[in-house]
């Protein structure tokens, strides 16, 4: 064989070779999990005023805005806790990018356009001045934060 | 559609008036023997290079050219396995008898193809970048698809059902092409999402697909802005072509347990035929398929149909006239993105799963040659292609469609003089469209092209335009303005001493937005897609220059080609999301864009049996609004092939590698878990196939797909094809 089928030969071998890897892995996406159960106190505003709600998680306080946020990647989200039966409902959120340091985890609504958001809950342990909590996820880690939320007290609002 | 046909029966009956006053006077007669053996060669083909004159020969290997009027003539002569060769021959008065040897081809060259041009020529007449996938890529590869075949040209992605030409598309769920499709030269874009229907074509019967690469409106008109696509399908010869092949196919399980969804394997299954023959003065091609696919992800069914007639007559000597239709019909799963990578073979969990879609594609077309004297001929074709497709689903998503393409286009052919050849044209294409998710809508474009080729010694010039007018507007109420669109073209190849070609072309494309594109109000998978009937015409400018020289190196011989380019694309319309209650996507004329790019080729046959080929193109797409890497291009691409025949054994493989693209939309993570999870793509297919002729016409092989099983995307949210194995047996009359 000649050298230039021999190096041509070769270049295949190698690019065989690099066809090996397994390219995606599942497991990319199970490395941590911020869960746990959002509790609804009073009166819910009218469904009109109700498009959706999640369960946000911010790498930022205060976060500039929630839609920003996750388009940057600085935030994530629950999948939407709609319909709601009953006072609680469960939420989780998968962690991807680890470590990471969550400093505002927050219950959201979307009252109106995609764009137009709000704060109805924070995780915190201080339902006076609403002091967000931190998480810091880690691989293979499940972290639970409970959230409140009193729609007669609601918290400020960091957007 | 009335005055189509009117408009089509004058121009039949004035043809029909120049035929009469046509004063042939010589017959051309000669016999094709192989050099090495002096066999006859059966089924070769004969063209008069610039005209529509042309023959196969019968089981002698003889041809007869009747009735040709004077003057200085060159045959193409081209068969497979065989070297094409050229011979210019001068018809007097009387007859003449020639006798041309073909030597058994040892390096791939000389390919006939006859998209670049609207005629047949060598591939090195040709100015702009043009490559050519052969047939049998169905039966060896077990595909039945379009898009499928298309993975394996260099400078083409698929990114589902999208095909990007040198970058010019991305990902827009599948809407509005940018390289038109083209079957024996008929357009075969539907008329409301204005996308190629990969599963409409008659694959058992392609004989080439001819991909030209660049602006293509200045020939082809709207929506080839980045390319063109043309099936070429097998003509009839006296000797019968006959393939009937039967597949089955197994998925192998993913190696990861959370993507495994079955106890047992998903297997897809087929049967197709094709037969082609040509009895006197009649032609006769038929094909048909059946396929059955569970899938490889879970929800994911498809169940598909297709069956193709054509029929062509010699009407006189220097007439014909060809006939053909074809009908596709499929029923699959509503499959759009993953539930999250670690879910990656299943649809998210609020899928109806009992939501289907069904849809039908269903083609009818004529087309009449007349050769009016040596230097003139004209070619009429009229086409229908109707789509049609609707979910199970009720209420805001339901979809539903029905779409109609009307074609007409008279081209006319002539040798001005010595250094002018004129192709000019003119095009009238009619959609109407009936659809709960679009409206209805009617789209109306009236083209006129000219191009003239000149031949100046080694160098052939190329240049021309084209004109579009294009209208769309609901039934009652106009809602677009007419707008003219010029789509010029200048091109140059030029044969060097040193045997090599040199080519360089700049052309003009464009494409207007399709019925989907500035009508669609539907909701979609968590998505609301709203309309925008302000969407302007996209359009695209082409430079290349390209070089192809055969060279031997170490006693081996190789074809290189070798090409770089650049497309400046304008106002390129784009899905983006905007204000909504729900993730909201409308398509706005929002990208200025520019391609730079090159290209590098290689194919050589090391020894007799044992071929390779390699494909390398490196690009990099700029959004010059955004300066940043345009979304779902792959900056750098390589293929590589080999193939070994070893007696009646043939190996070979392939090879695919696409960069991880750069950028995907960033908004699709509001909808689609993981939509960032995407890697380089390294993909292994291997076969081997077992054919003993003298003992039976009958192919046997075994072919992997993704044979190392690689996890990859193309577009977010959908895993790539996992490890496929295909058992085919096929029986083979050719």
């Amino acid at each position: 064989m000649s050298r230039l089928a021999t190096v041509l030969l070769f270049a295949f071998i190698v690019a065989i070779f690099s066809a090996c890897q397994e390219g995606l892995d599942p497991s990319a996406a199970q490395k941590a999990v911020i869960y746990g159960t959002v509790r609804f106190e009073n009166e819910f505003p009218p469904d009109s005023l109700i498009k959706d709600i999640r369960v946000v998680a911010f790498k930022s306080y205060p976060p500039a805005d929630i839609i920003g946020e996750v388009l940057s990647g600085e935030a994530i989200f629950s999948e939407s806790l709609l319909p709601i039966s009953g006072d609680t409902a469960d939420y989780k959120i998968n962690v991807e990018s680890l470590p990471a340091r969550f400093k505002y985890i927050a219950v959201a609504r979307q009252y109106g356009t995609l764009f137009e958001w709000d704060a109805i809950g924070v995780y915190t342990d201080d339902y006076i001045n609403f002091s967000p909590l931190e998480i810091y996820a880690s691989k293979g880690i499940g972290y639970r934060a409970d959230i409140k939320v009193d729609f007669n007290n609601r918290p400020p609002q960091p957007f | 559609m009335k005055k189509i046909l009117a408009i089509a029966t004058i121009i039949f009956l004035t043809l029909a008036c120049l035929d009469a006053t046509a004063k042939p006077n010589g017959n051309l007669t000669g016999k094709i023997t192989d050099k090495e053996t002096g066999e006859p060669i059966i089924g070769a083909t004969i063209r008069l290079q610039g005209t529509s004159i042309g023959q196969f020969t019968n089981r002698e290997g003889i041809f007869s050219l009747k009735s040709i009027p004077s003057g200085k003539y060159t045959l193409i002569i081209s068969s497979v396995g065989y070297e094409s060769q050229k011979v210019d021959v001068y018809m007097l008065s009387e007859d003449i008898t020639i006798e041309v040897e073909m030597r058994p081809k040892t390096l791939i060259s000389s390919e006939i193809v006859v998209t670049a041009n609207k005629k047949v020529q060598t591939v090195q007449e040709v100015p702009i970048s043009l490559s050519i996938v052969k047939g049998n890529i169905f039966r060896e590869k077990s595909i039945s698809k379009l898009d499928n075949a298309l993975k394996y040209v260099p400078g083409v992605e698929v990114n589902n059902d999208n095909v990007s030409i040198r970058g010019s598309s991305g990902f827009a769920f599948g809407l509005g092409s940018r390289a038109i499709m083209l079957l024996d030269g008929f357009p075969m874009l539907s008329g409301d999402n204005g996308d190629i229907k990969s599963d409409a074509i008659p694959f058992p019967l392609i004989d080439q697909i001819e991909i030209i690469k660049g602006a293509g409106s200045a020939l082809y008109g709207a929506s080839a802005l980045g390319g063109v696509i043309n099936l070429i399908t097998k003509e009839p010869t006296e000797k019968a072509y006959f393939t009937a092949s039967s597949q089955f196919g197994l998925y192998t399980q993913p190696k990861y347990k959370s993507w495994q969804f079955s106890d047992g394997l998903q297997a897809t299954r087929g049967a197709n035929f094709g037969y082609s023959q040509r009895f006197a003065k009649v032609g006769i091609s038929l094909a048909g398929s059946y396929i059955s696919d569970d899938g490889y992800r879970f929800y994911n069914e498809e169940n598909r149909f297709m069956l193709y007639g054509k029929s062509s007559i010699a009407i006189t000597e220097l007439s014909s006239l060809s006939l053909s239709g074809l009908a596709a019909v499929s029923n699959r799963d509503d499959w759009v993105y993953w539930n999250s990578l670690d879910s990656a073979t299943r649809p998210p969990t609020n899928t109806d799963l009992d939501n289907k879609i069904t849809a039908s594609k269903y083609s009818i077309n004529a087309e009449y040659k007349q050769i009016i004297s040596a230097n003139d001929f004209m070619i009429i074709k009229t086409n229908l292609f109707a789509t049609q497709f609707e979910n199970k689903l009720k209420g805001d998503e339901y979809r539903q469609s029905d779409a109609k393409t009307y074609n007409t286009e008279v081209q006319y052919n002539t040798k001005l003089h010595q250094y002018f050849n004129l192709t000019a044209g003119a095009n009238y294409a009619y959609n109407q469209v009936e659809a709960r998710t679009y409206g209805k809508r009617e789209q109306n474009t009236l083209s006129l092209y000219s191009q003239i080729e000149s031949p100046l010694g080694d160098l052939i010039f190329t240049y021309g335009g084209r004109f579009d007018l294009e209208q769309t507007k609901s039934i009652q109420k106009s809602l677009a303005g007419g707008r003219l669109e010029f789509s010029p073209k200048l091109g140059m190849a030029y044969r060097t001493k040193f045997n090599s070609t040199i080519r360089t072309s700049i052309g003009k494309g464009f494409r207007p937005a399709s019925i989907a594109e500035r009508f669609a109000s539907l909701a979609f998978q968590g998505f609301e897609v709203v309309p925008n009937i302000k969407l302007k015409h996209e359009r695209s400018v082409s430079f290349e220059v390209g070089w192809n020289q055969p060279v031997k190196i170490d006693d081996v011989p190789l074809i290189i080609d070798a090409s770089i380019y650049n497309n400046e694309l304008f106002n390129m319309i784009e899905p983006k999301f905007v204000q909504g209650t729900k993730p909201s996507i409308q398509f706005l004329n929002t990208t200025r864009a520019r391609i730079t790019g090159m290209e590098f080729n290689i194919k050589t046959m090391i020894s007799s049996g044992f071929g390779m080929e390699y494909g390398i193109s490196a690009m990099l797409p700029k959004d010059l609004d955004s300066n940043t890497t345009l979304k779902y291009r792959s900056a750098i691409s390589l293929l590589a092939r080999y193939f070994y025949k070893i007696g009646d054994f043939e190996i070979y493989s392939d090879y695919r590698f696409k960069s991880k693209p750069e950028k995907v939309d960033d908004e699709l993570k509001l909808q689609i878990k993981n939509h960032d999870a995407r890697v380089a793509v390294h993909l292994l297919d291997a076969g081997i196939k077992y054919k003993n002729k003298s003992f039976a016409p009958i192919e046997l092989s075994i072919y992997a797909s993704n044979l190392l099983d690689y996890y990859y995307t193309e577009v977010p949210g959908n895993l790539g094809r996992t490890r496929t194995i295909f058992f085919s047996v096929s029986y083979l009359l050719d």
